[in-house]
């Protein structure tokens, strides 16, 4: 709203350094009105994420100047190097990728400072556990963690696909919510799929993940704050009502499908689409019926309009949702439920950013490079007395939980079971064919697998599936995770390599290993206050055996640290 | 863990007190605040202490359970058994269960629209239909939040069997602890191998001293509410009672009582943990779904499940323990009065029955009744179906006999959500 002065100095501040301000000052005291039809024009806008960075460093610098908040300082190397490593690969950095990132100093091309930290963030995006990631989050956030196994399967396949390729978001949603075809051509019919032909949940879902809009509990009485009606709701569920999946086939050969009818004229749409005896007119939320186009499935008419530049909705709650995911704070909370009393923060950087991002052809990785090199991400966590009370201005990074996929992941690559146990291909054929060697290197595949199968059993079992439960500040866990962290024996991988026995097998030195664990479990360096208390703890503990560096090695795998982003 | 919310509302207190109470992100505090305070002063009217729910996946059938209809073109080749309690004449496999009609009430006329497994699994869960923008806690959160001390050594909702259903708005401190194989050492529970209860307290002594130094640079929150949880879960592994998850201390002739099999144990359990103060228990029995072989499959569930039902019935009795413990029998739905070639029946939310007892029931009678058939609408698709009640009236019912804050507006995110439906009405026939 303008009559609030920080959002005012925010519009003049983003605006300069865009240089666009008389193109983009309106709507933002108009939050309610959906869609108006902005086009993003600004010559600047969408072009050089390196102009948003700047932008968002300006901006902020201003507001927390005008707030008399002192920023926290920029985190050191080996803090961005960890914050950065969870949140685009979804686990800590290796030793060697420490390593190679030399913190502190100029790393392997010579390059330092900003420039040396933006070269790691282009080097992780195109990394393939960032993909793997990333499937990995949106999976749970579209469709939680329970459910249909295989709808899950090829979500996440597609998903892991696209962003290896960046594809554009905008048709990245198109695929989920219009894609037709059959498995395994057609993996993004994963997302369909998942609902099992529910056209409520497909409907609700949809609006409330990609747009933000909360409209489920229109399904059933009028929204009680929103002028949502159950009309509305219909409008949009209505533009599944002409498709399903199926499944056919046994065994290897079993394969899914999608079936749109696709109406032939006007008439026909009305004649089919009907719900409770009557025609229910398949209506873009709050922007009109949808009028019939030859040729075209209703899910593709709703897809075209979701995803289109002109749609506010869709572009910010993109936005709201990375920023959260990387400053631990967007500007809606909850992220994903825009309404007319949940007011964004700062709704005209919201909206400029949005333009921004459809203007990129809404490339996340424009997004994602312009937040994680901006002052706004790299702030210590250590705050001042200025600004121990910011939940807003981003003047101080917070501690985030990892996620249950980050703590998975994070346990995979720390234990290193995967890493450390190579195999080869195994020959599909019957057990007593195979060689001796192709006997051994089978039993390694098979060691490993169950461990990383039970490993996803017991997340799952601890962390439940429900991804909502992980929102930003919600540091209290559950005493069945702590009993898994504790207690689950995850270094007992049945005479497979794990990270303890490795580096006691590799670095004689007592003060190596040392190192070697810290490096492994928390991507750093130990401290000098680490080392004088482990020269205690060790010596109290009447040595260094194998069983002292795993308690070491637990210990550092049960520290808030651990489980923790900061 | 005093507070599992302490670390959010101090953060809250703090955020408001800067950006003048206008910031969206406030709600997400205040939702937890909402949670958390509050509730310490507030003293419930109910005699009502614990809950015992039988929950039967799947959906019963009561064409084999509690609804028979003997002799007709729908009816189960069962016989159907005479009670002190007229009109509830259970299947004549419950020969323990008709025994004990007087200390029961059956309801035969529950009512939905859901026929879907999951869908009614949750509606019949939480009162609620389900919403993927919102998680209603299921009944064993919401006792626990209600009804359950914070601070007690052993959780307050124990689930014996079935999946974790997340607690939604309520919060991870009221989750379900699920145990998945009753009876069985419960996983990670135990210190793993190699490793004693020395060599914990050794680790976690350098957890506590790697500690000091992060919160020290990081803000103590974190910290401060992972080790409220580490000491909760050491309290449990090491706490006395921890025994009451298991059966070895459990006297012969009780053990004979209940009977064998993996839910005699579950209900033996669950006796042991509401004596010890656990609010919350269910139990789970699964394999209703009877599609096919539903004659021989039902007599072989009803085996399972009637001598260990009857059993913890006269067992909280002679305890003196079911006037306070309210045990109720249920499933998702109920099951197509006609039968398929193939002597099963299909999904039928349109009349099923539950059963309860104990604590606040007006035991002793029967409500609701379908037709001759077991049907509950006429020839023109009139209901027929006597005093139908609703999973939501059910709901307000158990909330109004154990006077859980049915008023209060909680918050999930934003939104405004109350424990049960505002709409639903108690039924007034079930509780004294």
């Amino acid at each position: 709203m303008l009559r609030r002065s920080p959002i005012l100095l925010a519009l003049a501040a983003l605006t300069l350094t865009f240089g666009v301000l008389a193109e983009y000052q309106v709507h933002a005291d108009d939050p309610a009105q959906p869609n108006k039809k902005t086009e993003a024009k600004g010559p600047e806008l969408g072009k050089d994420w390196g102009k948003l960075r700047d932008g968002l460093n300006g901006l902020f610098a201003q507001l927390q100047k005008d707030s008399n908040i002192k920023p926290s300082k920029i985190c050191d190397d080996d803090t961005f190097l960890r914050r950065i490593y969870l949140d685009l690969l979804g686990r800590p950095p290796l030793p060697e990728e420490i390593e190679d990132f030399n913190p502190g100093r100029r790393d392997a091309d010579g390059k330092k400072g900003n420039e040396k930290r933006e070269a790691l963030i282009d080097k992780l995006l195109a990394h393939p556990d960032h993909a793997t990631h990333f499937a990995d989050w949106w999976t749970t956030t579209m469709i939680d963690r329970n459910g249909d196994g295989n709808a899950r399967r090829f979500l996440h396949e597609y998903l892991e696909k696209s962003f290896a390729a960046n594809k554009p978001w905008n048709e990245m949603v198109y695929d989920m919510v219009a894609g037709q075809g059959k498995t395994p051509e057609n993996p993004e019919i994963g997302f369909l799929m998942s609902f099992e032909n529910n056209k409520a949940d497909t409907a609700g879902i949809a609006s409330k993940v990609f747009l933000g809009k909360q409209i489920q509990c229109a399904q059933c009485h009028n929204h009680p704050y929103e002028h949502w009606t159950t009309d509305d709701f219909e409008g949009i569920q209505s533009f599944f009502y002409l498709s399903g999946t199926g499944a056919k086939g046994e065994g290897a050969d079993r394969y899914w499908y999608t079936n749109d009818t696709v109406p032939k004229n006007a008439m026909d749409l009305a004649k089919r689409v009907r719900l409770k005896g009557k025609y229910s007119s398949p209506t873009f939320l709050g922007d009109g019926a949808y009028e019939w186009q030859e040729g075209k499935t209703l899910r593709q008419a709703l897809a075209d309009w979701m995803t289109s530049k002109d749609n506010r909705w869709f572009r910010e709650m993109t936005i709201n949702r990375y920023m959260a995911y990387f400053l631990g704070m967007g500007f809606v909370t909850p992220v994903d439920d825009f309404n007319s009393i949940n007011e964004p923060t700062f709704p005209v950087v919201l909206e400029i950013m949005g333009k921004d991002f459809a203007a990129s052809g809404f490339d996340t990785n424009h997004l994602i490079k312009a937040i994680c090199s901006s002052e706004l991400y790299q702030r210590e966590v250590d705050t001042n007395r200025t600004n121990r009370d910011d939940y807003m201005y981003y003047s101080r990074s917070y501690v985030k939980r990892l996620t249950p996929e980050q703590i998975r992941r994070s346990i995979m690559s720390v234990i290193g079971v995967e890493r450390l146990n190579p195999y080869e291909q195994v020959r599909d054929v019957d057990e007593s064919k195979l060689t001796p060697e192709e006997k051994a290197n089978k039993s390694i595949r098979d060691r490993v697998n169950n461990w990383t199968y039970n490993l996803s059993r017991l997340i799952r079992d601890a962390y439940g599936a429900d991804p909502q439960m992980y929102e930003f500040g919600d540091f209290d866990g559950t005493i069945i995770q702590a009993l898994m962290m504790m207690n689950a024996d995850l270094l007992n991988t049945g005479g497979l390599k794990n990270a303890v026995t490795d580096i006691v097998e590799r670095y004689p030195s007592h003060k190596d290993r040392i190192y070697q664990i810290f490096m492994t479990v928390l991507g750093r360096k130990p401290s000098k206050m680490d080392i004088a208390i482990l020269n205690a703890t060790f010596s109290n503990w009447g040595g260094s055996d194998n069983a002292a560096y795993e308690d070491l090695f637990v210990a550092l795998m049960n520290t808030t640290e651990f489980i923790t982003n900061h | 863990m005093s507070t599992p919310i302490s670390v959010t509302r101090r953060d809250f207190l703090r955020a408001s007190a800067a950006a003048g109470g206008v910031i969206a992100t406030s709600s997400f505090f205040a939702n937890n605040i909402i949670r958390g305070e509050d509730k310490a002063t507030r003293v419930r009217n109910s005699k009502i202490k614990s809950v015992i729910l039988l929950f039967m996946e799947g959906g019963p059938s009561q064409m084999e359970t509690f609804d028979l209809k003997p002799g007709k073109e729908t009816g189960a080749p069962y016989k159907a058994l005479d009670t002190e309690v007229p009109g509830f004449k259970p299947a004549e496999h419950f020969e323990n269960i008709a025994k004990c009609a007087k200390d029961l009430l059956l309801i035969k006329s529950m009512s939905s629209r859901e026929g879907n497994h999951s869908r009614a699994s949750y509606l019949l869960r939480t009162g609620y239909i389900p919403n993927p923008t919102l998680k209603h806690p299921s009944l064993g959160s919401i006792v626990a939040q209600q009804m359950g001390d914070p601070n007690f050594e052993l959780p307050n909702f124990v689930k014996l069997r079935g999946s974790p259903f997340p607690a939604g708005y309520l919060g991870v401190e009221n989750n379900p602890f699920v145990i998945s194989r009753p009876g069985a050492k419960i996983e990670n529970l135990d210190y793993a191998k190699g490793v004693d209860k020395d060599r914990m307290d050794r680790r976690m002594k350098l957890v506590k001293e790697m500690e000091k130094d992060f919160a020290k640079e990081h803000g103590d929150e974190a910290v401060e509410a992972h080790k409220a949880m580490y000491e909760k879960a050491r309290a449990l592994m090491d706490s006395p009672l921890r025994k009451k998850f298991y059966l070895e201390d459990e006297p012969d002739e009780i053990r004979k009582e209940y009977g064998t099999g993996t839910f005699a144990d579950s209900l033996l359990i669950a006796r042991r943990l509401v004596e010890t103060g656990v609010p919350a228990v269910e139990c789970v029995l699964g394999g209703w779904d009877t599609h096919d072989d539903g004659f021989n499959r039902c007599k072989d569930l009803i085996g399972q499940l009637d001598k260990p039902w009857a059993a913890l019935i006269n067992d909280l009795k002679r305890r003196g323990l079911y006037e306070s413990t309210l045990v109720i029998w249920m499933g998702e739905f109920g099951r197509t009065p006609k039968l398929t070639g193939t002597d099963g029946r299909g999904h039928w939310p349109g009349n099923f029955c539950a059963v309860m007892g104990g604590g606040g029931v007006k035991s002793g009678q029967v409500i609701g009744e379908t037709d001759e058939l077991g049907y509950n609408k006429d020839s023109k698709g009139q209901s027929t179906l006597v005093d139908p009640v609703s999973p939501a009236d059910l709901y307000k019912t158990l909330g109004t006999m154990m006077d859980w804050e049915m008023t209060k507006e909680f918050e999930a995110g934003n939104r405004p959500v109350w424990l049960t439906d505002k709409n639903a009405n108690a039924v007034e026939k079930i509780y004294k």
